[in-house]
């Protein structure tokens, strides 16, 4: 009997040249030929995500056939712009700026997040700077539920639990911002007979780390199959710059900046690509745990993690329920 | 101006209770029964009121039964019922993950319930 392979990263290595030949056939074949649509539009964030997208569809369609969106709003990074400009012009893709900040203003955005983190901290207002963070799984049982930073004009931060309306409410209202992005997106794939791209890795695709209708919505999803950890190995094989793939992942969606593993995932995205591997392919935890030096607990608590985000993804995932089968 | 969300009142789904009073306003020494109580708004509010194979000791976490925002439902539900502040590190399956488990973890803040 065959030895199992312990985990480690080499396991998640990729033909890079064989991949990026795939996904542009498969780009290739989806846009033009099934959708009969004349390119796609996306949305440029600066992130390796939908960099590899952005450079992967210039090489399946040609570069004329790719339209760039820059969506920032009040909450964005300063470098988010300027990285998404460094990606359009290295691929030469045209591209439109987008400030969402009023359409968010219009919505109520803004105002509705900061009443629902009033409710839990009375003296927030739009001075302050917040994010949302989750406990460590790896340290300790306890379940995983949102408290929110605050950042005071004085530098002094709070952290406090969100309480089930202010955590839905705050969610609901932040959720705008991919969602009206997508609106966008979908209004210049109709002006241009385009179709949207959307650009969950897989870590984020499996375990529901998107909006419904919102950056979960597109017409195609080109890397949902790539871990992370191999969306970087493409980013450096297509040549994409190296301010883009040194880029730390971030949510970008926070007054304060967040990380992913402080607001969605147990791990840092290299640790939580070997877990979800070693659990789709039927490593154990103690396998699991051998191979990256964590305990066997540490371990079965991110498998239960990810076993809980994937059955709140089924929602995210359902297209509309239908009484009956139609045609 | 949009109204705040708030989810159903959780005293109206308090059943077979001997008054109408909200339950926060009781004594709370003075319920019949930590598990009944619980088992109600589990099956109330977190199954749309169909029980099926939930036993007492049926884990909420392994039967899908609740999510993390079942867990702060839950929460708010024994706050706002009871009258009591659970800290953060209270807040583990040890204490909530079954109607078994939160009657005990009642029972260690508050006493045993006594009936009048």
């Amino acid at each position: 009997m065959t030895a199992r392979t312990e985990i480690s990263a080499g396991l998640l290595k990729v033909d890079c040249a064989k991949e990026a030949d795939r996904i542009a056939a498969f780009l290739h074949e989806v846009v033009f030929r099934r959708f009969r649509r004349k390119g796609v539009v996306l949305g440029i964030s600066g992130g390796i995500d939908s960099s590899v997208v952005a450079s992967l569809a210039a090489l399946a369609l040609g570069k004329e056939h790719v339209l760039g969106l820059f969506m920032p709003e009040r909450h964005s990074a300063k470098e988010t712009l300027e990285l998404g400009r460094t990606v359009t012009e290295h691929l030469g893709i045209e591209s439109v700026h987008e400030d969402i900040s009023p359409m968010l203003d219009a919505f109520g955005c803004y105002r509705l997040q900061e009443e629902a983190i009033r409710r839990v901290v009375a003296d927030y207002g739009p001075e302050c700077k917040s994010k949302i963070v989750l406990p460590s799984v790896l340290d300790a049982d306890t379940y995983r539920l949102f408290s929110v930073v605050v950042q005071y004009p004085d530098g002094r931060t709070t952290t406090t639990r969100l309480d089930l309306t202010s955590y839905q409410s705050l969610i609901a209202a932040t959720n705008f911002k991919q969602r009206t992005r997508k609106t966008l997106e979908y209004y210049h794939a109709d002006r241009m007979n385009f179709a949207v791209a959307g650009t969950p890795n897989r870590l984020e695709y499996d375990q529901g780390f998107f909006v419904k209708l919102g950056d979960g919505a597109a017409d195609v999803k080109p890397i949902a199959h790539l871990y992370k950890s191999q969306v970087y190995q493409m980013a450096q094989f297509l040549g994409l710059p190296e301010t883009i793939r040194s880029r730390p992942p971030t949510t970008d969606t926070y007054s304060l900046p967040q990380s992913q593993e402080e607001f969605y995932f147990s791990l840092p995205y290299d640790k939580m690509d070997l877990v979800l591997y070693g659990k789709n392919n039927g490593y154990s935890p103690a396998e699991v745990a051998q191979g990256m030096g964590l305990s066997q607990e540490q371990i079965q608590r991110v498998f239960r993690d990810i076993e809980g985000k994937r059955k709140a993804a089924n929602y995210l995932h359902s297209p509309p329920a239908l009484v009956e089968e139609i045609r | 101006m949009t109204k705040m969300y708030e989810p159903s009142p959780l005293k109206s789904v308090i059943i077979n209770r001997a008054s109408n009073e909200p339950l926060s306003n009781l004594n709370p020494l003075r319920t019949m029964n930590y598990k009944t109580e619980v088992k109600n708004f589990v099956v109330s509010n977190l199954l749309f009121g169909v029980a099926g194979d939930l036993k007492d000791n049926t884990s909420f976490l392994d039967s899908g039964t609740v999510d993390s925002t079942g867990v702060l439902e839950i929460i708010m539900f024994l706050e706002e019922t009871y009258g009591i502040k659970i800290e953060p590190e209270e807040m583990v399956p040890e204490n909530l993950d079954s109607i078994d488990r939160v009657s005990d973890f009642l029972t260690r803040k508050l006493g045993t319930p006594t009936t009048k």
